[in-house]
């Protein structure tokens, strides 16, 4: 650490004592060693630290984009539950606030539906049935139940009074339970037709729909079966029954059906689109038929269901929905995407 | 050693000039030749797993390069035979664009868009609207049923709400020409648009189009600037050598620098003209620091036909030292960037290195060799005198150097020090706007960004692979689909990602047509038996090629391809932290993931590099510094002394960039790296000057005096001229280059304050030992004396 420069050197150097000199001295050793340790530590730095990317982290919401809701009932509190893919329970309360209620398997749920304040039960892929006893809070996969070797997807389930349900599905699955989905038997053999949809009459009896055009009817609630003439080939997805004897089916290709004798006969009625048809609800309240399917498509007829109107939820909004549920005045539905819908306007939930 | 050069140039002074003057004149005929362009291969930090993973795939799964094209309509939806015509136009119109990959091309009117159906003839495929448009309304209508009941259609291609739809295109990345790519391009776009129906066009080749578009622009900008200076520093300095000299300085380093690099295969890119435009200044500093230090000395001299000869080889031999350390030290600063792994970061330092180092011989040799020809040295060419305005500011520094004054400034300094250190620990890696950041928000381009963003799901793509080589058919187990299933639902939930498709979206949609379009089945098949019977079944129906932007050849890749809205660094560190997230926690049995390609793939490299280096790149420049301070003046003080400038202006520049939201980038890393060396030119002049004031017995007051006066008028000219010139590029239509215009100015301006006002002050307080010759023995030396 010599100088370079040509310097004099002062003609002024103060006389030093010994004392001060060693104290002096102490200090020039360390501020002569601040740039060593700046040298090295720069060169620790330059060399050693190498940041790493952080991101940033992301909630993931309670609705995602890719999230099909196949099935939705209404919640025991108000609002709804829905469910659907991996296994899916998620509760929206009337102002559309969602929250996920349960995950209770990664199977996908095709359809929800509750008995009470207390017991719900959910249906799907592979077979998988799922019950509360307890609003929601805990469910419980059910063991034993019918079993095909070669398809077992469960579709629809359809509640009645004191705990009865019937879940219908692939390869001929029809199942049964009186005691809130605790147990469940078969009602007719293993066959190679999925059933989509079936109605629960006032007084037992059985109204079933699907694949081909096929309908069965039970007027004891599963002990005998008659096979009425249907006048389409196509699926039926849904039916629904708004008295013991005045139902309609829809299905595939736009078409609706309507019987007036307890699902002994069927009218094929007119209906101008050809979207397909999932779902067909009777709305109470307001005394209507309303259904719902494929590319945002809606129908709704008055009580006779024979006028039939039809159009698109929203012209920007082709999302399909496999299910409608009338509360109070308006439908929620739940598809490719949920929302609800008052006959003009239509508000989908959570994007 | 200074003396013996500064004579022996004095001496024959012909001789030297004759070298320079033929050696420029062969140089210019290498500039004049340099290529000026942008090679995107360059930009790819080759050795990064990221880059290695586009490069492999990029000829399967889309390249960088990608264009996109949307033509969308105001009112009514784009099924109108007027919009899909154009569709179709564009489309074919495409092929004959240069270095266009045929096969990448995908529209409507492309056969790669296909229907697949099921009816009880089987299943059948077809290409939606190839070769021949809809022949009338029902088939318009049919088209239209079909594109709502693809997924993969219905969303990417067409927008939502029915009024827009893409094209796009790929491109042979190596034989990519922006330009030609820009302007063939345009002209096709040009033929189709109409008042009804608007065209938007977005993509790599696009972008690095419009910066080459405005080279024109950009030039002119570089003109005025120096006309601007020139202009300036005739007004200050009131001597035609004042003008004179720093042009040529600044040019004759240009045409060697232009020259060398060409010589040695280097290109020039549009966008580091900022670059350029610093070193120049840089050689015009140290050229007007030597015409100042010339006028200085006649003042001394008594009148005589030597004049000019005496004082020339005096400001040769002052300012050799702080001129040549200046030099050096810029160069030093700039070769750290070479150790980034990107080749045209490791360019642009060769080509600056070069250019810096071409000074020693322009301003600091050729300069004061050119001014001992002045015949009449006295006498200036104008009358307005504007010196006693610039003294009064040197004066001021003075004050605060001399006064009590001085431990506010010191004081002041370690609080701004401090804290815009703190604040510049904010600047952000990658680019912190959407959009491209080289454009303004309202060019063409990034309004064009912005509306396809707003109707679509996201412009920028980036791959990610799944597979192993070797493994034929893995994609189609079914453990590799229901990953890549789980990965696309994990890596949408981020906002920025607009959308994601994959081979494991289209069994799904095949799945559920195969059921009579019941939703319900929308969904992978539960057993790889069922996913395995769909796949085969989709390759039966297609032809070779269609599978391609999911799978590779025989299977053993698959890619997702997440489309982003954005480009910004943090949007794409998340999306890269969440992607290493989901694959830690979802181990595969076989295969494995393979990160990522696309343009949001390799920017994502390049951030990282950037960022991995940031700390290497200021620590090591500032260790070279150190060492060359310490080394010139044989005092580790010097160079502890003359970081305190270059702290505080990396620190505000920071600070500033973290501010404005200007993100450390590929274009930034440079100008960073230049300005490092730059904060401390000032203050080797202000410093070497007092030094050699004391040397000759002046008093401390005096010789910091003395000091502003002298090279403190040379900053003080210097810093003005350059900040107003390079203020001017705020003009330019180049967000970029208007933003480091900005950067250069506020750093020029901040070193020169530093140098100006903080120096003289930390130098009168400290009094180091090196300015001010040693009182003592060296410390170290005494204590091991002792030992002995």
């Amino acid at each position: 650490m010599d100088r370079i420069s040509s310097t004099v050197e002062p003609a002024l150097a103060a006389p030093d004592t010994r004392p001060s000199r060693l104290r002096s001295g102490t200090v020039k050793v360390v501020v002569s060693s601040v740039p060593w340790l700046i040298i090295s530590g720069l060169l620790w730095a330059g060399l050693f630290i190498k940041p790493q990317p952080v991101g940033g982290t992301v909630q993931p919401p309670v609705l995602e984009r890719r999230d099909h809701y196949y099935g939705i009932a209404p919640a025991p509190g108000g609002g709804v539950w829905v469910a659907g893919t991996g296994g899916k329970i998620v509760a929206i309360d009337d102002q559309g606030h969602a929250r996920v209620l349960a995950i209770p398997t990664d199977q996908t749920l095709q359809d929800i539906a509750v008995w009470d304040e207390r017991h719900g039960v959910a249906v799907g892929n592979d077979g998988v049935i799922l019950t509360t006893a307890d609003g929601g809070q805990h469910w419980k996969s059910v063991e034993g139940v019918p079993r095909s070797t070669v398809a077992n997807k469960l579709t629809r389930i359809r509640v009645s009074a004191e705990g009865k349900a019937v879940a219908t599905g692939e390869m001929g699955a029809l199942l049964h339970s009186k005691d809130y989905g605790a147990s469940w038997t078969r009602l007719r053999d293993e066959e190679d037709v999925a059933w989509n949809d079936a109605a629960l009459l006032p007084g037992g009896g059985l109204v079933v729909v699907g694949e081909f055009g096929r309908i069965l009817v039970s007027p004891d609630g599963g002990s005998t079966w008659l096979t009425p003439e249907v006048p389409v080939s196509s699926s039926l997805m849904a039916v629904a029954f708004r008295n013991g004897r005045d139902g309609v089916a829809v299905g595939l290709e736009g078409v609706v059906l309507s019987t007036a004798d307890g699902g002994r006969t069927w009218q094929r009625q007119k209906q101008d689109s050809h979207s397909h048809l999932f779902d067909i609800a009777w709305d109470e309240p307001t005394q209507r038929w309303l259904g719902v399917g494929a590319l945002g498509a809606w129908v709704k007829a008055a009580a006779p269901a024979i006028d039939w109107q039809g159009g698109r939820l929203d012209e920007r909004d082709l999302a399909w929905h496999t299910r409608i549920l009338p509360v109070g005045g308006e439908a929620w539905l739940a598809g490719a995407n949920i929302g609800r819908w008052d006959g003009q306007r239509w508000q989908p939930i959570g994007r | 050693m200074i003396e013996r050069i500064a004579a022996f140039c004095m001496r024959r002074r012909a001789l030297v000039a004759g070298v320079i003057a033929f050696l420029t004149v062969a140089l210019s005929w290498f500039a004049l030749r340099i290529e000026v362009r942008t090679v995107f291969e360059d930009m790819l930090p080759s050795r990064h797993e990221y880059v290695q993973t586009h490069q492999k795939f990029k000829d399967t799964f889309g390249g960088s390069n990608m264009v996109t094209i949307m033509l969308e309509v105001d009112k009514g939806d784009i099924f109108d035979m007027e919009v899909l015509e154009k569709v179709r136009t564009l489309t074919l119109g495409l092929r004959e664009v240069s270095a266009v990959n045929p096969f990448q091309i995908t529209s409507l009117a492309s056969k790669k868009l296909k229907e697949v159906r099921a009816s009880t003839d089987g299943i059948e495929t077809r290409p939606l609207m190839w070769p021949e448009l809809p022949a009338n309304a029902e088939e318009l209508a049919a088209l239209k049923q079909a594109v709502l009941r693809n997924p993969l259609v219905y969303g990417p291609f067409v927008s939502k709400d029915l009024q827009a739809t893409l094209i796009t295109v790929d491109f042979i990345d190596r034989e990519v020409d922006y330009t030609k790519v820009f302007e063939e391009i345009g002209a096709l776009v040009k033929k189709v648009e109409s008042d009804r129906v608007g065209v938007r066009v977005v993509g790599a080749p696009i972008l690095y189009g419009w910066v080459e578009h405005y080279l024109p622009e950009t030039l002119k900008l570089v003109a005025t600037a120096l006309a601007l200076t020139l202009a300036m520093l005739f007004l200050l300095l009131r001597t035609w050598r004042g003008v004179i000299l720093p042009l040529l300085a600044g040019a004759v380093s240009a045409t060697w620098a232009l020259g060398i690099c060409n010589l040695l295969g280097i290109h020039f890119e549009p966008l580091v003209i900022v670059v350029a435009m610093l070193i120049t200044s840089r050689a015009v500093s140290h050229s007007v620091q030597i015409v100042n230090r010339f006028d200085d000395e006649l003042e001394h001299i008594a009148d005589g036909s030597e004049t000019s000869r005496q004082a020339a080889h005096i400001a040769l031999v002052d300012l050799f030292r702080p001129g040549m350390v200046g030099v050096i030290a810029d160069a030093a600063c700039m070769a750290v960037v070479a150790l980034s792994p990107i080749p045209m970061l490791q360019k642009l330092t060769l080509l600056s290195v070069v250019w810096v180092m071409t000074l020693t011989i322009s301003a600091v040799i050729l300069t004061p060799v050119l001014l001992s020809w002045i015949r009449k040295p006295q006498g200036t060419a104008h009358g307005v005198d504007l010196a006693p305005l610039l003294r009064k500011v040197l004066d001021f520094g003075l004050w605060m150097a001399l006064s009590r004054f001085r431990y506010v400034v010191i004081g002041c300094s370690v609080v701004v020090l401090l804290s815009s250190g703190f604040y510049a620990l904010k600047l952000k890696v990658g680019d912190a706007n959407p959009g491209s950041p080289i454009l303004w928000p309202e060019a063409t381009y990034n309004q064009d960004s912005t509306a396809i963003n707003q109707r679509f799901d996201g412009v920028d793509r980036m791959f990610v692979v799944v597979g192993e080589d070797g493994k034929d058919g893995l994609v189609k187990s079914n453990e590799i689909l229901q990953a890549m299933n789980r990965f696309q639902r994990f890596m949408e939930v981020q906002p920025e990602i607009g959308g994601s498709i994959s081979i494991a979206d289209v069994v799904p949609v095949l799945n559920s047509t195969l059921r009579e379009g019941n939703p319900r089945y929308e969904e992978l098949g539960a057993t790889a038996a069922i996913n395995g019977s769909l796949l085969a079944i989709l390759e039966s129906v297609s032809e070779p090629g269609d599978m391609d932007r999911f799978v590779d050849g025989p299977a053993a890749n698959g890619a997702i391809t997440l489309m982003f809205r954005d480009r910004q660094g943090e949007t794409i560190r998340t999306a890269m932290a969440r992607i290493k997230e989901f694959i830690e926690r979802n181990p595969l049995q076989a295969g494995e993931w393979q990160l990522a390609g696309g343009l949001i793939g390799i920017t994502a490299a390049m951030n990282e590099v950037i960022l991995a280096s940031q700390i290497e790149g200021v620590a090591l420049a500032l260790l070279v510094l150190m060492i060359i301070c310490t080394v010139v003046y044989r005092s580790t003080v010097a160079g502890m002394l003359f970081m305190v400038p270059v702290i505080i202006s990396n620190t505000l520049t920071f600070a500033f960039m973290a501010w404005k939201d200007i993100g450390m980038s590929i274009n930034t890393v440079p100008v960073a790296a230049l300005g490092i060396g730059l904060g401390v030119d000032y203050a080797f002049y202000i410093a070497d000057r007092i030094k050699e004031e004391i040397a000759i017995g002046t008093s401390p007051e005096n010789a910091i005096r003395t000091a502003l006066h002298s090279a403190g008028m040379g900053v003080l000219v210097t810093a003005s001229v350059l900040i107003l010139s390079t203020l001017l590029w705020w003009a330019s239509s180049l967000r970029f280059q208007a933003e480091m215009g900005l950067l250069m100015a506020i750093w020029l301006g901040i070193s020169a304050m530093s140098a100006l006002f903080v120096m003289p002050s930390v130098i009168y307080v400290f009094r180091p030992d090196f300015i001010f010759g040693r009182k003592d023995k060296p410390v170290l030396a005494k204590v091991l004396s002792q030992a002995h």
